[in-house]
């Protein structure tokens, strides 16, 4: 089994991104890695309103399961993608970054991660 | 001959249905967490204190100086470090509600079992796990526990392990693990519970 920073370390690898959280569905943090100055604390619990949320918006209009969900901001994009079915994750990207290779990665890796936390 | 209406608290009513918006809004795993987290920084805010002795810390109970009684009430010590609470803190919120809505949420039962699923913050607290017979015990139970970070005994930390608690209607749960980790017979926990609503156990680390 993968240990969940190295997992992490593929996303602060790609260019633009940094920040990349997992946390708990309830905002605890489980794991991460975020530039110098960043409170990656925070960064879970506000961002599991966003999840939450957006998974609530998902059931009220019956669309099913929530696969992502992306924040376009001026500075760059905030990408929240479930893992298993008790954490989530966050990534944080400058304006320009490669969507398309991030969420690649998300998809591609995200069951390292759901497997990596479900001993915890 | 008109009938008298009994005024109720809107502090109580609004809470609880706040917490049911909560659930709602975001689901029921995120709203635990902003009531969990809530609790721990509440607890955050409080000031250390010693007690020189058990005994002592036991007299600030009797005395309701002790940060814990403080905000929960009187708990009884039934020997053995294990303690039980007669009146759930919420006790008050929850029959103003009923009294006007007969009920709490439904949504509440989905908040009670996220609660008592394993999770990194129950875990370092030793709180649900099948101890959760509401969401009030997301804001209780690890508030409590986070309470006794900040207290020690002859300069020794403590650490409460939540046993178990009982609903209104008389449900009793049990945190099975923490109950074996305190090392505390299940039956005594069962029996605290017939009298008492809550029920935990103060380990003193030495």
């Amino acid at each position: 089994m993968e240990d969940i920073k190295e997992v992490l370390s593929i996303f602060t690898r790609l260019e633009g991104v940094n920040a990349v959280c997992l946390v708990g569905r309830d905002g605890f943090l489980v794991d991460s890695i975020v530039k110098k100055g960043m409170d990656a604390e925070m960064i879970g619990a506000i961002a599991s309103g966003g999840f939450g949320s957006s998974e609530s918006m998902g059931k009220q209009l019956d669309k099913g399961n929530l696969t992502m969900t992306m924040l376009e901001f001026k500075e760059g994009p905030v990408m929240l993608a479930p893992v298993g079915d008790d954490t989530f994750l966050v990534v944080a990207a400058d304006e320009g970054a490669n969507l398309a290779l991030i969420r690649l990665a998300i998809r591609r890796h995200k069951n390292k991660l759901a497997m990596a936390t479900a001993g915890l | 001959m008109s009938e008298e209406g009994k005024i109720q608290d809107i502090a109580h009513i609004s809470f609880i249905d706040m917490i049911k918006t909560m659930i709602t809004l975001v689901g029921a795993a995120s709203a635990k967490g902003i009531l969990m987290r809530n609790a721990l920084m509440t607890a955050d805010r409080i000031s250390e204190i010693d007690y020189p002795t058990f005994n002592d810390y036991l007299k600030a109970i009797e005395n309701s100086t002790n940060p814990i009684t403080r905000i929960e009430g009187k708990a009884s010590h039934k020997g053995e470090s294990v303690f039980g609470l007669e009146k759930c803190p919420f006790a008050d919120s929850i029959k103003n509600y009923n009294e006007v809505f007969q009920g709490l949420p439904a949504s509440y039962a989905e908040f009670t079992a996220e609660y008592n699923k394993p999770g990194q913050i129950s875990q370092k607290y030793r709180v649900g796990g099948g101890a959760g017979v509401s969401p009030f015990c997301s804001v209780h139970q690890p508030m409590r526990s986070a309470f006794a970070d900040k207290i020690t005994i002859g300069g020794e930390k403590i650490e409460i392990y939540q046993l178990g608690c009982k609903s209104g209607s008389g449900k009793k749960g049990f945190a099975d693990e923490w109950i074996r980790a305190a090392n505390v017979p299940k039956d005594v926990v069962d029996k605290v519970l017939d009298n008492h609503m809550c029920c935990y156990y103060i380990k003193v680390l030495d």
